[in-house]
């Protein structure tokens, strides 16, 4: 079981508006392998179709030419095996913190007092405790986002979806969560595919960042950044030349064409 | 200060009622042209004393609510239907772009001869004009849906048919309540125009009877009491939709 790789893509090819006159070649030829419990990340210019080759491995965009194994089966739709998280949160706006953190756990069928249990345990490690009865709308942005984790966490994934989860922040509550994400990563041994425009923070996050192309999307390079790391702001060479050169690789993307 | 406010707006209306009061007494038009805001009042008091104004308000209240009600569970069923099928969508979306614009109205004389001259010819009027607009608000609100909100049930493991229920439907209430305060005041027109056309006491029959007897009063009464009672139904919508949108932004009072 160990050997086998938690997501393979292979020949994935994908096109938006198939069978319209406006049809346009997102992601080509891609081809990734991701470890059980490794946490890699997607980065490339905008348009380049990393979030939806994150969506396609959720299995909420069909596709036809290539393959997506998740855990040795062939995607053909969502399931709690991938759990998602959002870059606008998607908590239930008519469900209150706790009810949304239910919502998951009902859905499977768990019984009434334990999923409380585990509801309320989530939220208090999402440090949500006493705001279990209000509404998203009456939460902070980093509050909303750690109370959409904590819903995804209920179900126990063992794969983890972020698309930019961290992209309508402020800077010190990202740098915040990008701890926490570590910490939740490091202690639950989750796989992690994580999307990006931000390339310190996939190199601060992950073990390996992928690099796409501008479209359609190819990857153009996968940079192995599974040294140790302090942190955003450390001095460690190693941490600076790969973001230095990611950089360098992600601004060729945009040179032709863009001005 | 905030409990005056409710009084306050009433301000302006109370000043249409003097003014129709003091023109009246000027006399530039006559009594039965125009009569006099108090002597209007006067009637409706004595309406409401021989208790024919509430039987007439209860047949009218009856008869729109009860179409609108029809309209708005089939006008909801088939907008959420047509947002999550296929199939639905084919078969729907033609005919409503062929029945919203339709005037409703015309339907009467067949409804009449279909459901005769009671109450079933009114509710069904009412529902009708109703139903176009309910499932059309219904729809949009549905295919509204932020696709983020469906992955995310989808992905907590909700089945198609219990992510339509729990996450399209309440998604969509706040434009299922719009398309509801602008079905309610045209259930009314509709009802009060069938009255009108047909007879069978409500208020539209009120009006009918002071037209035939040339009663001038009687038919001000009548429109004063139709104003009353719409005013009345709307904003007890209004009220249902603060109830039920307690969690949307649009309900709580601004802070800071």
């Amino acid at each position: 079981m160990s050997g086998t790789p938690a997501i393979r893509v292979a020949g994935l090819r994908f096109e938006y508006g198939e069978g319209t006159r406006q049809r346009v070649l997102t992601l080509d030829g891609i081809e990734l392998s991701v470890r059980r419990g490794e946490f890699i990340s997607l980065v490339g210019p905008s348009g380049c179709g990393k979030s939806t080759l994150l969506y396609i491995i959720g299995g909420f965009v069909p596709y036809r030419v290539g393959e997506v194994v998740v855990n040795g089966a062939r995607v053909t739709g969502p399931g709690k095996d991938r759990g998602v998280v959002f870059q606008q949160f998607a908590l239930f706006p008519w469900k209150t913190v706790l009810q949304n953190v239910l919502y998951g756990l009902e859905k499977q069928r768990v019984p009434r007092a334990e999923a409380l249990d585990r509801a309320r345990g989530l939220l208090r490690t999402a440090r949500l405790d006493g705001f279990e009865n209000h509404y998203p709308s009456q939460l902070s942005g980093g509050m909303r986002q750690r109370a959409a984790i904590a819903r995804t966490l209920a179900v126990e994934p063992d794969i983890l979806l972020m698309d930019e989860p961290f992209g309508a922040l402020d800077a010190q509550t990202r740098s915040v969560m990008q701890e926490q994400l570590r910490e939740i990563w490091r202690s639950t041994g989750k796989t992690v595919v994580f999307v990006t425009h931000d390339v310190r923070e996939a190199v601060y996050l992950s073990e390996r960042v992928v690099l796409m192309t501008k479209r359609p999307g190819r990857i153009k390079e996968v940079v192995d950044t599974a040294f140790p790391k302090t942190g955003e702001m450390t001095a460690d060479p190693r941490f600076h030349e790969a973001v230095a050169h990611i950089w360098k690789s992600v601004r060729a993307e945009f040179e032709p064409g863009h001005g | 200060m905030s409990r005056l406010r409710p009084l306050l707006s009433l301000l302006p209306v109370l000043a249409v009622f003097a003014f129709w009061e003091g023109f009246a007494r000027a006399g530039i038009l006559s009594d039965f042209l125009l009569p006099r805001f108090s002597v209007v009042l006067q009637r409706i008091w004595e309406d409401f004393r021989d208790g024919l104004l509430l039987e007439a308000i209860g047949q009218t209240f009856y008869r729109a609510v009860a179409g609108f009600g029809l309209a708005a569970l089939l006008g909801v069923s088939v907008g959420v239907a047509m947002a999550g099928s296929r199939a639905a969508r084919w078969f729907f979306e033609p005919v409503v772009s062929v029945g919203f614009p339709t005037p409703k109205i015309a339907f009467l004389p067949i409804f009449m001869l279909w459901l005769g001259l009671g109450d079933a010819s009114k509710v069904a009027i009412a529902a009708l004009a109703c139903f176009f607009i309910i499932t059309t608000n219904t729809y949009l609100g549905a295919v509204g849906v932020d696709r983020h909100f469906l992955w995310a049930a989808r992905s907590l493991g909700a089945s198609r048919t219990a992510v339509l229920r729990e996450v399209i439907l309440p998604a969509a209430t706040p434009q299922v309540l719009t398309g509801f305060q602008i079905a309610l005041p045209i259930a009314l027109i509709t009802t009060l125009v069938g009255e009108m056309i047909m007879g069978g006491g409500g208020l539209g029959g009120l009006l009918l009877d002071s037209q035939r007897f040339a009663d001038s009063v009687g038919l001000f009464a009548g429109i004063v009491e139709i104003a009353v009672l719409g005013t009345v139904l709307i904003r007890g919508l209004a009220l249902l939709r603060r109830l039920l949108l307690h969690w949307h932004a649009e309900a709580r009072p601004v802070t800071s």
